[in-house]
């Protein structure tokens, strides 16, 4: 039996006082890939940050337990280094900090010895860009500093191939990638998902072509309002949301 | 007494009204505080090599200058600049020159290595460059010195390119006084970079002077403020003839109770069309006690000039510290790699890789001692 990855229960996050999730459950399992799809401002990101722990997004009701312990005793690193990442839709850029530097800090900080020697770390650096169509000059550049919105997305993807996650978040990877980018995007999603949970957040069924959600949740006004396997994202993008606002009124 | 001494005592003392010393009084900046003392100084260790430790080509030459060499190299500071005048005066007759031939090519660059001991040390550092050469030059500045008092001269000339950096790593309880005073000739090309992270009071003021037409200056400066560092920057072009560039860009990263100053001086005469020049001065606050000021000045006289100026003051960037923790890194991490990442940001532009390798070590060294 497969175990139990991440519990949410009745979650509700405030921002600045604004109730955004309202009463938010899940479950998510080894192995399973999940799809959140949504309009605009229904609080997709927002479950996203709260996941990893934002200070702006305040949990007021429910809890989430990741791998049998509450979320909430971990800060925002702890939760990294406990096998959780997060994708970031609008990653930051760090002036003056080299890729391959923040690459190896970052793999250290999270796998600790298990991040292996200098030599190893290079040999699955040069293969998971290889595997991404990164070029080596990405690692002398400045994280996210001047990067193209398709060459941030890739970073994120090699982040988290090198980092080997239990619990993979991703808040629209798929923004801003052209077709080819986002086939060589997917396929570094698959990779992962072979040995974690997955949600991935998006807009659009296109991702969806590439990585196959074993389940669909439709996130309305700060809920999951609906949920069924890949063809419930198939139906959003022919019929939109419409229907289903009508469905759960 | 040597005339140095009679000039430096016949001038009138820096007010603080006045821009360059509003920060840092003269007064507090002289070796004893009354300022018309000037003590017998000790003369700095003056070591140069190749930066690989190799020795030096021999058409190099770093000798003491003769009377014309100081005469024609050693009057690019205007004379009513004390704090030059002072650091003559407490030199004496005794210059050093850094002289590279016309048309030498340097494959590696070279390093010079200044030792400062005493109560009061100076040094009168010469520069000639002759025209169409090009070098690359790491200069570091330490020791213990209660006062060292360092007066930078010269000339680059015609076509001639130096790329250069100057490490401030003196003991945390010292005093630098640092004046520069270089000239450009025509199509003359200079980089120079400062990473200032010792002494506890230092005062750099840095004069630039495109005299030949088609020169191109960058000025590129990292402040790390700690404990109670006081470390004032005044960076003053003179855009003298037409179509010149330079760029100063000054990143101060003040922590403790520590305090960054940073005024910058831009002048292009009526003579200097199409001049192109900028100054971007930025502070990261650590703490809440931490200072920065910055007052970029822009006296254009021309009109067929681009000329711009900026300033920035901000704490960490919260949004930066969550990515990096959402990385693993904890919070003292994300925040080394964020002013790492910011002080070698202010060398973004500064285009010579084998200096920039050293910077960004000297750097991470000075960070990660500051961890132990």
């Amino acid at each position: 039996m497969t175990a139990e990855l991440l519990k949410i229960i009745d979650l509700e996050v405030s921002v600045d006082g604004v109730a955004i999730l309202k009463g938010l459950s899940l479950r998510i399992k080894t192995g399973e890939v999940h799809a959140i799809m949504g309009r605009n401002g229904s609080g997709k990101s927002t479950l996203a940050f709260a996941l990893m722990g934002h200070p702006a997004y305040e949990i007021t009701k429910g809890s989430v337990i990741y791998r049998g312990k509450p979320l909430d005793e971990l800060n925002v690193f702890e939760r990294a280094r406990a096998g959780m990442f997060l994708s970031f839709q609008y990653p930051q850029a760090i002036p003056g900090v080299q890729v391959g530097k923040f690459l190896r800090k970052s793999v250290q900080a999270v796998r600790g010895s298990a991040a292996g020697s200098a030599r190893e770390f290079r040999t699955e650096l040069d293969l998971a860009m290889v595997s991404l169509g990164v070029d080596r000059s990405f690692l002398s550049r400045y994280v996210n500093d001047g990067f193209s919105g398709g060459e941030k997305k890739r970073l994120e993807i090699l982040q988290m191939l090198l980092l080997h996650p239990q619990l993979a978040i991703l808040d629209e990877t798929d923004s801003g990638l052209d077709i080819d980018a986002l086939r060589i995007v997917a396929g570094g999603i698959n990779e992962v998902a072979k040995t974690a949970g997955c949600l991935v957040i998006t807009h659009y069924q296109r991702l969806l072509d590439y990585v196959k959600p074993d389940f669909v949740h439709i996130m309305l006004d700060g809920r999951l309002v609906k949920s069924g396997g890949a063809e419930l994202a198939l139906e959003v993008e022919e019929h939109g949301y419409e229907w289903i606002e009508v469905e759960v009124a | 007494m040597n005339t140095a001494l009679e000039h430096y005592r016949s001038l009138p003392q820096p007010k603080r009204s006045q821009h360059l010393w509003r920060y840092s009084a003269w007064r507090r900046m002289h070796p004893t505080g009354k300022v018309e003392e000037v003590p017998q100084a000790e003369s700095a260790t003056v070591l140069l090599t190749n930066l690989d430790g190799s020795e030096v080509d021999s058409v190099i030459e770093l000798r003491p200058a003769r009377d014309a060499e100081r005469r024609r190299l050693g009057g690019t500071l205007a004379e009513d600049n004390v704090a030059a005048s002072y650091c003559r005066a407490i030199c004496g007759q005794e210059s050093l020159l850094l002289s590279i031939p016309e048309s030498y090519v340097g494959d590696q660059p070279l390093a010079i290595d200044i030792i400062a001991s005493g109560h009061v040390s100076g040094l009168h550092l010469l520069f000639d460059i002759g025209a169409n050469a090009e070098v690359e030059l790491a200069i570091s500045i330490r020791g213990e010195a209660g006062w060292f008092g360092l007066l930078r001269e010269g000339n680059i000339g015609e076509n001639a390119k130096l790329s250069e950096f100057v490490h401030n790593r003196l003991d945390h309880t010292s005093t630098l006084v640092r004046c520069d005073g270089i000239e450009l000739e025509r199509y003359g090309r200079l980089q120079t970079a400062t990473l200032s992270l010792g002494a506890e009071i230092s005062k750099s003021d840095l004069r630039y002077s495109l005299a030949g037409m088609g020169t191109d200056l960058g000025v590129f400066i990292a402040v790390h403020g700690q404990g109670k560092r006081h470390d004032d920057h005044h960076i003053e072009i003179d855009h003298k003839v037409g179509n010149n560039r330079s760029q100063v860009e000054m990143h101060a990263a003040c922590d403790d109770n520590s305090r960054s100053i940073g005024t910058g001086r831009l002048l292009i005469h009526e003579s200097a069309q199409g001049a192109d020049a900028g100054q971007v001065f930025r502070n990261l606050l650590l703490s809440d006690k931490a200072k920065a000021d910055v007052i970029p000045e822009l006296e254009v006289l021309a009109d067929d000039v681009s000329a711009n100026h900026g300033a920035a003051s901000a704490p960490l960037d919260p949004e930066q510290v969550f990515y990096l923790q959402s990385r693993g890194l904890d919070t003292k991490q994300s925040r080394d790699i964020i002013v790492e990442g910011f002080l070698m940001d202010a060398f973004r532009d500064f285009k010579s890789p084998a200096l920039i390798d050293r910077l960004r070590t000297l750097l991470i060294v000075h960070l990660d001692c500051d961890l132990i």
